[in-house]
């Protein structure tokens, strides 16, 4: 079922979600929870979104319903429908019902997928009504106290965005997230890791001139997941040139002379053995 | 016979054209362009490695070092005028500066740093702190250690006369993605000073524009090319200092760049006088982008029309309408299905009676419904070049053909509930391409429809890629559907006057491609159309394509084109994904359904 999309996050029981700051979203997060106003938060890829909101309901003590939006996702997706159980129509709730009852915090990532039609049950819930509608039951619920809508897009999709209305876009409170600065992304990915600070300058470094690329040679460029998941096969032992192909290259393109092209930038950077290690990295080691 | 063409996963959207290519180099090209920020070519040569500020020209064995040498320099604002002229004359002094800036921009503790040890940096280089200080350094008499033989030469003569003559933007910065944003700056009427700098920059950027022109207009209006690119707005994060000329900052473009060169690619800038609209143009040889190029005017269609003497065709072709609702266009209400939205009254009731008689119940109790057209637009683009009107095989003319065809499409998808608009096209020359309305999105359906094309009168040339990038813009600019489809009802032969062979095919791949970077899938017919498979695919590109020879054939294969055009419109598909959605269907279409 759809609704599979939709999990409880149980942050809370096993201790913080590790997020490092890259400016004063935590302070406008948590100032937006606090006067009950909805969260857009745009940017690429990979660059932490998801990991902040976790982060964010864990501080806030509050649970977290997430889900992932998709062209499919229908209005009673989020909302509910009846099913036929035993002869008696009983009916669900979907994952956004839930936490307007519960005053969980919602978050729809990548929102600008689901149609306009699924995402216009969300407008009175962005205003100061703080409503949900359910039409199938004619019934409008007031959102609990501690709900909060947070929803995500990608600005690197050509969008539905155009369909979000802009009075809902307005109420909902702006926040831009991008990829990290150099020396904060490479301990991200060693605390995701554990693989040597050396190694995570050498998958940094290559994601910088990745980033530089023009968008023919690649749409997306290679984010801070694609480096943590190259990281972690490293820790796992692959080769680390092999890891950066299989995790960071062959994602990007399926051009086989961009591929290649890919490659040969990741020999440029990524040493061909773990124990490898040149220049900077050498240095920051001792240090 | 059917035949409708796969295109070949070979058509590559990069800076250059493939047949140009040399292979031996291709994979040193990301490297080089990575490090440059913007698009690099590398190709071979005899002597010393060095740079035109477009290409790398590498020798020997030490390729990878040449490039990373030369696509740092390019990309880190050492390659600027200032610098080369206190340069020019003495290879020695730029022998130096190149182990200089080289040295300075792979610093210990810099992003870069790993790089040293690759091209093997000398000990007890002094590192400078910016372009400004290196020249200076350069051209002193303190003693450095020489310059590794094998990272090549600078030569400031010739990248200064690539400057002067606009071939490159000053060689240095992610020049192409800042004439991007800048050429979107353009549009905006606020600030006049701004607009001036940047219309001269993208007249530069034109490698053919190029021959003086740039010079010319700077020199009449007395301006100066101006040493330092006002960095726009302030830093984000991911960016760096790296330092340049005058402490000048270079871009670590992080993801959100994409947005930004999406917009500028194609150069759709809005009329600056209403109806007017200006376009770039993809220069396959140079690798890079005309600025505004050509222009496309929308006329009233009554210009180009013929008077009405024939009684006209509907258009209506039910065939056609329900293969295209077949092909699941159609907004449907599944019943009976394990999933679904809101419960299947008939279905309960029979599963009640089930459960009541004793018998096993079908679980199947609900309704689901997949309004799919209302999230489609569609605009067909038809050509009325005078190409069209040799005589068809199939009778008439091949324009005849083709009107035929695209009202049968265009009525068709608006029987099955899509947005559509219909335009024609025609050019004579770049300034005047021609664009007019045979149906706006915001009309209704009406017998004017099918008269107008019935009425258009071909003539003209055929500036294919301005003309799909002004029906992309208008698809973006006046549809908010998740779906957009570009159908494209041509002859498929591009030409104009400057327009012809290989540029003309590239330009209008290349337009097809920008069009599927902005969600936008594209179906190109080529109905009745004597041209050869292999121009076809050379024109059509990677895009959903078909040659028909009849509308009944057309009728055959639309549902299956239409799929494929649309699974490449497809949002949450990423482009390089769609770059590979190619029409596959030659077999199907032999063997299939319908
Ligand atoms: N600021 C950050 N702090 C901690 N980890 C981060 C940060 N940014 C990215 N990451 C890492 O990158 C991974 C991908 O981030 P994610 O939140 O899934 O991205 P998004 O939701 O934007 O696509 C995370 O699992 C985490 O390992
Ligand atoms: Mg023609």
């Amino acid at each position: 079922m759809k609704t599979e999309a939709a999990k409880w996050a149980n942050a809370h029981l096993s201790g913080s979600p590790y997020y490092v700051a890259n400016g004063s979203e935590e302070t406008i997060f948590l100032a937006a929870a606090t006067q009950g106003l909805p969260v857009m938060l745009k940017g690429p890829t990979g660059c932490g979104k998801t990991r902040f909101v976790e982060a964010m309901a864990h501080r806030l003590g509050r649970p977290l319903v997430t889900v992932a939006c998709h062209d499919d996702l229908t209005a009673a997706d989020l909302v509910g429908r009846h099913l036929l159980k035993g002869g008696e129509t009983v009916w669900v709730d979907g994952p956004l019902t839930r936490a307007v009852r519960e005053g969980a915090m919602c978050y729809l990532d990548e929102v600008v997928e689901a149609r306009q039609d699924t995402t216009v049950v969300l407008h009175p819930l962005a205003d100061h009504r703080r409503e949900l509608y359910i039409e199938r039951l004619g019934l409008s619920l007031r959102a609990a106290d501690g709900f909060m809508l947070v929803v995500s897009y990608n600005p690197g999709y050509q969008s539905v965005l155009k369909d979000l209305k802009d009075s809902t876009r307005q109420r909902m409170v702006g926040i831009d997230l991008n990829y990290l600065p150099a020396a904060v992304e490479e301990q991200v990915i060693v605390h995701e890791s554990g693989i040597s600070l050396g190694m995570a300058q050498a998958l940094v470094a290559l994601a910088t001139a990745i980033r530089r690329l023009d968008s023919d040679t690649v749409r997306e460029v290679a984010s801070t997941r694609t480096l943590v998941s190259a990281a972690r096969l490293i820790a796992a032992g692959v080769a680390p040139r092999d890891a950066a192909v299989a995790a960071v290259a062959v994602p990007l393109s399926d051009e086989v002379s961009t591929v290649e092209g890919l490659s040969e930038l990741i020999d440029v950077f990524v040493p061909m053995e773990s124990a490898a290690r040149s220049g900077r990295s050498a240095e920051h080691l001792s240090a | 016979m059917t035949r409708v063409i796969s295109a070949p996963l070979r058509c590559r959207i990069s800076a250059t054209a493939p047949e140009e290519k040399d292979d031996r180099f291709a994979r040193h090209e990301v490297v080089a362009s990575a490090l440059a920020g913007r698009s690099i070519r590398v190709a071979g040569c005899d002597g010393a490695a060095y740079t035109d500020g477009h290409t790398i020209f590498v020798s020997g064995s030490r390729v990878r070092t040449q490039v990373i040498v030369h696509g740092l320099l390019i990309g880190h604002g050492s390659l600027v005028a200032e610098a080369l002229t206190g340069l020019k004359g003495s290879p020695a002094h730029a022998s130096r500066y190149l182990l200089l800036e080289a040295n300075r921009l792979c610093a210990p503790g810099g992003v870069w740093a790993r790089l040293r040890d690759t091209i093997g940096v000398p000990p007890n280089v002094p590192v400078c702190d910016s372009t400004r200080q290196a020249v200076d350094l350069a051209v002193a008499g303190d003693r450095l250690p020489p310059t590794p033989t094998e990272w090549g030469v600078i030569r400031p003569g010739l990248l200064l006369r690539a400057i002067e003559d606009g071939l490159v933007l000053d060689a240095g910065g992610s020049a192409a993605r800042r004439t991007s944003v800048e050429e979107g700056e353009v549009l905006d009427p606020g600030d006049g000073s701004e607009n001036l700098d940047a219309i001269l920059r993208a007249l530069s950027l034109g490698p053919l524009t190029g021959l003086g022109l740039g010079r010319m207009l700077r020199k009449r209006l007395g301006l100066r090319r101006r040493a330092t690119k006002s960095p726009s707005g302030g830093m984000s994060a991911g960016e760096q200092i790296v330092g340049g000329w005058s402490g000048q900052i270079a871009r670590r473009v992080g993801g959100s760049g994409l947005e930004v060169s999406l917009r500028g690619r194609g150069g759709a800038a809005v009329a600056p006088e209403s109806g007017r609209f200006r376009y770039a143009e993809w220069d396959r040889v140079s690798g890079s982008y005309r600025p505004r190029w050509c222009t496309v005017a929308e006329v009233p269609s009554e210009s180009l029309n013929r008077p009405l003497d024939e009684p006209t065709m509907s258009g209506r072709d039910l065939v056609m309408r329900r293969r295209l609702a077949k092909a699941g266009l159609k907004s449907q209400t599944l019943l009976r299905q394990a999933i679904g939205d809101d419960l299947d009254l008939d279905a309960v009731i029979r599963n009640q009676i089930d459960a009541a008689s004793g018998a096993s119940p079908d679980e199947k109790v609900y309704a689901a419904t997949r309004p799919r057209q209302r999230d489609l637009s569609c605009l067909v683009l038809l050509d009325i070049s005078g190409s069209g009107r040799d005589p068809s095989p199939a009778g008439g003319s091949v324009f005849d053909r083709q009107r035929e065809g695209a009202l049968c499409v265009l009525d068709s998808l608006n029987a099955i509930g899509a947005r559509t608009a219909a335009y024609a096209f025609r050019s004579a020359g770049r300034h005047s391409v021609q664009v007019s309305t045979i149906k706006g999105f915001n009309e209704a359906w009406s017998n004017s429809v099918p008269q107008r094309v019935h009425q258009l009168q071909p003539g003209g040339y055929t500036r294919l890629g301005a003309a799909i990038r002004h029906a992309a813009r208008l698809l973006a600019a006046e549809t908010a559907t998740a779906r957009k489809l570009l159908v494209v009802v041509s002859d498929g032969f591009p030409y104009d006057t400057g327009y012809e062979g290989e540029y003309a095919a590239a330009d209008s791949r290349r337009a097809l491609a920008e069009a599927r970077h902005q969600s936008i899938g594209c179906v190109c017919i080529a109905l009745a159309s004597p041209a050869p498979d292999s121009s076809l695919v050379n024109v059509f590109g990677s895009a959903a394509y078909a040659r028909v020879p009849d509308l009944s054939t057309l009728r055959a294969v639309v549902p299956r084109l239409f799929l494929h055009g649309l699974r490449t419109s497809d949002p949450r598909l990423r482009v390089s994904q769609r770059r590979d959605a190619a029409l596959r269907v030659g077999q199907a279409a032999r063997g299939g359904p319908w």
